[in-house]
């Protein structure tokens, strides 16, 4: 811990909130300077009660450390918004509201009790979502520092709408969420084949959300993307298909799903960041591929390889499939053995997509353990700054 | 007056676009659009905004081009970098791509 803070905040956090960002020069300093300690002070208090290398599930039985809080746009582009719920408050009866705070908690969830990683820093983050934003928003994304949902195509006669609203798929808020554990880690550029990546962790990590919340294993899972976000005016099951790209929609009105599952099939296009939502789908295939022959749960297995490539500080922000191939098979084997069937798996799934693993033959004696994310600092102020400064 | 909006990315990554005809909208139309440009200040907005503190991802991208007498203008950025200025404009092009028949192919 490196942040001593003698002052005395009795104002309660979400009043600090709001007066950190609409409250004169004075307020806004005291608001923010209160809350970093605030924040400080309940990692402190975390890491006392926790201790060092404390069994996850320690941390998620005493209910320490996953903090949500829900705000409403009311239909503007105004954020974070009206603050509608916060950790531990009921249901509101708001499905968007609720679909936010209860997907957020479960990927929080998947993160902390499987991979052990306390939220999207490492270091316990506050979740926030906003929801109701703006009037006829058919998207969500994240914004470097929250998820934000829109309500579809609430706005239009019943019979034109396409989308509902975007909350409706556990998976896609796995997949926000994800973002930000990207920005934290691997902060792969948005932009032709790294920003496919991006997309491609969010896609699997959000896939894996659901299936473990559904306690459905690899086979019996529909690998779909989005299922829930289009209406029924729409000829399609899902925004993208993990299993079979290409085929999650074929509409008079959207078009047919672009995705390629196979290099082969990469598309070069200047729209969308270069592909980026179009050639996550060559990955994708790859890790349904792997998941389906690994067999069991595919957050365990594959999840797991997943997610040490994504953060064990080993790619490069402009990272290309290749890599992603060759570290992921890399980590198959020192997890599993050089030549096991997981690292054949792994290699199998990706020569389905048109990519083989390339380079040196991997080395079984080297297995990565917990400490492998690059280092975080010790302020937590660092955040709270950026938060209030950007 | 001519105009092409194209919105691209976002989560489902699906583009949807449209072209506008100043002369074939109604007046009221026509006096929103063109004061909408005009608070833009649109022909003199860089071709490409980008906002290097705008992070973050499935924003969607969008790009504008205004073809008017004898002058042309294209405007590229994501809801993440465009201007206030530009918002009541892109607002409007929206609503127009999202209620127009829609290109049946997003293939690029």
């Amino acid at each position: 811990m490196c942040i001593r803070n003698p002052l005395h905040c009795i104002i309660p956090p979400y009043m600090l909130e709001s007066m950190a960002e609409r409250g004169t020069p004075q307020q806004q300093d005291y608001a923010r300077r209160c809350l970093a300690s605030s924040n400080s002070l309940r990692t402190l208090r975390e890491r006392t009660i926790a201790g060092d290398g404390s069994p996850a599930q320690e941390r998620a039985t005493a209910g320490i450390g996953k903090e949500r809080i829900v705000y409403s746009a009311n239909n503007t582009t105004n954020l974070p918004g009206q603050r509608v719920r916060g950790e531990g408050d009921p249901s509101t009866g708001d499905a968007a509201v609720d679909e936010a705070y209860e997907g957020s908690g479960s990927t929080y969830d998947l993160y902390q009790q499987v991979y052990g990683r306390d939220s999207i820093d490492g270091d316990n983050l506050r979740l926030d979502s906003t929801v109701h934003y703006d009037r006829g928003f058919d998207n969500a994304f994240w914004d470097g520092r929250q998820m934000v949902y829109g309500d579809g195509d609430q706005d239009l006669p019943a019979e034109q709408r396409l989308f509902n609203r975007f909350t409706a798929s556990l998976d896609v808020i796995g997949h926000e969420l994800t973002h930000g554990v990207t920005q934290y880690t691997a902060n792969l550029v948005y932009r032709n084949q790294s920003g496919a990546l991006n997309e491609h962790f969010s896609d699997v990590f959000g896939a894996l959300v659901k299936q473990r919340t559904l306690n459905q294993q690899s086979d019996a899972a529909d690998w779909l993307v989005g299922a829930e976000l289009l209406t029924d005016n729409v000829q399609g099951d899902a925004i993208r298909s993990m299993k079979a790209p290409g085929t999650a929609y074929d509409d008079p009105v959207l078009g047919k799903d672009p995705q390629p599952g196979h290099m082969s099939d990469y598309v070069n296009t200047t729209q969308d960041n270069g592909g980026v939502h179009i050639n996550s789908g060559i990955p994708n295939f790859a890790f349904y591929r792997i998941a389906l022959e690994l067999g069991g749960n595919a957050w365990d297995k594959a999840g797991t390889i997943w997610y040490r490539t994504l953060t064990a500080g080993r790619l490069s922000q402009n990272a290309e499939f290749q890599d992603v191939v060759n570290l992921t098979s890399e980590i198959a084997g020192n997890l599993h053995g050089a030549g096991s069937a997981e690292q054949r798996a792994v290699n199998n799934g990706w020569a389905a997509a048109g990519l083989s693993v390339a380079g040196a033959p991997v080395d079984p004696g080297t297995p990565e353990g917990p400490g492998e994310e690059p280092p975080r600092g010790c302020n937590p102020f660092a955040r709270l700054f950026d938060r209030f400064t950007s | 007056m001519k105009i092409h909006f194209e919105r691209s990315g976002g989560f489902a990554g699906m583009t949807i676009d449209v072209d506008i005809d100043a002369h074939a909208l109604s007046d009221t139309e026509r006096e929103a659009l063109t004061t909408h440009l005009s608070n833009a200040e649109f022909f003199a907005l860089p071709s490409a905004i980008n906002d290097p503190s705008t992070t973050g991802a499935d924003r969607f991208s969008y790009r504008i081009t205004v073809e008017s007498d004898d002058r042309s203008h294209t405007v590229e950025c994501t809801d993440g970098s465009a201007p206030a200025s530009l918002k009541p404009l892109l607002d409007w092009l929206n609503d127009s791509a999202r209620r127009a028949p829609r290109n049946p192919t997003t293939q690029p």
